[in-house]
């Protein structure tokens, strides 16, 4: 088991958003959280990164529990996270924003995962040296990717990676995500495109009001019919 | 013509520490979010340390005052932890009255403790001035300029360049994403506090070789060198240096040409005349400070 979520509870002051969160990942699997605008998907992330502390539950990572410990100590642990509005370092160079994602890292490690971040989007290589705010937003969102890699994450949190991109550039962010998972990575898809998300995805979970009201396969789930009624716009 | 030549290389070398008073302030602030009215106190601590190290007990300039430099750090790094860490997350306006509290407390501790007489710490060689035509440079003014232009660019090659500089960058671009890059942001605000404080210590502990080292010396400094940075654009590197030339020039001129005891009048005669032509200042950004 690589994540166990039980019956997390998790608040913005005095707005409880979470309610009784439970899910599990497995190691290799690509696991989607689906669910409309102000669902609490971010929140599931925000508390496993440690960006929000839980009121109650637990969060298991490895068999060892994660909730309420520091952020920068949860990265060392081994997870990662692609937020949300991709937010890149904007004064820093797209190389910068990499060599930051990999803090925890040797300066070994960086040049060889640099590479590898290059190979995966080659795009990234050719602005090296560029402001990461004067990237288009396709880039940038490669770029929070590629650094959020860079620490050799066993747990990859993307958080809506498809948002506000053109069609042709949700292919190649879509072709990373799996080459990425083929490398060993794990990987916690949040998304709104629902469709998208649970054609990739071997399992996942519907959320609502910060309830989890449904799980499957992906396939499964393309196939509900609640699933395809709320979500799917069929 | 020779006297206009004089004026402005003055103006000049005062510019020169004024941009780093002026680099460290406009770090602070435009980082951190700090308006930091105690940054003269550290100059003025800068220049007692400095006393201490070089007169007191009598160690060369060469190791005094990089001691001196060390331990203004060192104090900025307990007062980060230990006023300004508890109140990051609360409005700017209580961290800047708690910068207003330190900026009365402590001259009124080097009262207490050494009076207000003034003190002199003797510059380490005697030397008879450069002459270049008609021109004069004193030695001793054309090392403090140098070793302040050298800590600007030191200070430059390290944000730019080295690990931590860009985790200082990384981490008031976007502090909580630069958490999840592992890095420790609370010592990032301790470090960045403590930089500042150390370029403040850096420009007291080099005028202390040729001007008075009193316990009122850092109000003055303060309020100019926050002159400077507003003039120069808040939190903006190089209007920072930009400003401080001419203010350094600015009041070399009226020194010269009108009267001497106009001089740090200047500065803020400059700032209300820029501001009222670009009220961002001349290489602010209208949207405010820029990371
Ligand atoms: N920083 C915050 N402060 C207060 N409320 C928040 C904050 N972030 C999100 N919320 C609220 O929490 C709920 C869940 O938000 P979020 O997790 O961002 O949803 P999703 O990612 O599914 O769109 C929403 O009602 C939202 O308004
Ligand atoms: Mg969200």
């Amino acid at each position: 088991m690589m994540l166990e979520m039980d019956k997390v509870c998790a608040a913005y002051g005095p707005s409880q958003v979470l309610h009784e969160v439970s899910l599990k990942i497995h190691d290799q699997e690509i696991v989607t959280i689906i669910g409309s605008n102000g669902a609490g998907k971010s929140t599931i992330l925000k508390t496993i990164c440690g960006w929000l502390g839980t009121t109650s539950g637990q969060i298991q990572f490895a068999g060892e529990r994660i909730d309420n410990n520091e952020t920068k100590d949860i990265v060392r642990k081994g997870i990662s996270i692609s937020p949300e509005g991709r937010r890149v370092f904007p004064k820093l160079t797209v190389l910068e924003n990499l060599e930051m994602g990999a803090y925890v890292c040797t300066k070994r490690e960086f040049e060889e995962e640099v590479e590898r971040v290059y190979q995966i989007f080659p795009k990234l290589k050719e602005r090296t040296k560029q402001l990461a705010s004067s990237l288009s937003g396709g880039e940038q969102q490669m770029l929070a990717i590629g650094r959020a890699v860079m620490s050799k994450p066993k747990l990859l949190l993307l958080d809506e990676p498809s948002l506000g991109l053109a069609p042709v550039m949700i292919d190649t962010v879509l072709e990373a995500i799996k080459i990425i998972k083929e490398s060993g990575v794990t990987i916690c898809l949040v998304e709104q495109n629902a469709q998208l998300a649970l054609e990739i995805a071997d399992r996942g979970y519907v959320l609502e009001t910060g309830k989890i009201v449904l799980e499957g396969m992906g396939r499964e789930l393309l196939r509900n019919e609640k699933v395809k009624n709320a979500y799917l716009g069929l | 013509m020779n006297i206009f030549l004089q004026t402005i290389i003055n103006g000049v070398i005062v510019g020169g520490t004024y941009a780093l008073m002026a680099v460290g302030l406009t770090f602070v602030l435009g980082f951190m979010d700090l308006v930091n009215f105690a940054h003269g106190e550290l100059y003025m601590l800068g220049a007692y340390f400095t006393y201490f190290f070089v007169v007191t007990i009598a160690l060369p300039h060469i190791i005094g005052i990089p001691l001196a430099i060390l331990v203004a750090m060192l104090l900025g790094l307990l007062i980060e932890r230990f006023l300004l860490r508890p109140v990051w997350d609360k409005d700017i306006l209580i961290r800047m009255l708690l910068t207003v509290g330190l900026m009365i407390l402590i001259p009124n501790v080097i009262t207490v403790m050494l009076t207000a007489v003034p003190k002199k710490v003797p510059p380490p060689f005697t030397m008879s001035p450069f002459i270049l035509g008609n021109v004069r440079v004193a030695p001793i003014q054309l090392l403090i300029v140098l070793v302040s232009v050298f800590i600007i660019v030191l200070f430059h090659l390290f944000m730019q360049r080295t690990r931590l500089g860009k985790a200082m960058r990384a981490t008031f671009q976007d502090k909580e994403v630069a958490m999840a890059m592992g890095i420790d942001t609370k010592k990032i605000y301790a470090y960045t506090f403590s930089i500042g404080c150390g370029m403040a210590a850096a420009g007291g502990a080099m005028l202390s070789m040729i001007y008075n080292v009193f316990p009122a010396m850092g109000a003055i400094t303060t309020t100019k060198a926050f002159a400077v940075v507003i003039l120069g654009g808040l939190g903006n590197f190089a209007g920072a240096i930009l400003g401080a030339l001419i203010v350094g020039v600015s009041e070399s001129i009226a020194g010269t040409y009108i009267s001497s005891g106009y001089k740090d009048a200047v500065a803020f005669i400059l700032l209300v005349l820029i501001l009222m032509v670009k009220p961002s200042g001349i290489m602010g950004k209208k949207g405010g400070i820029e990371k």
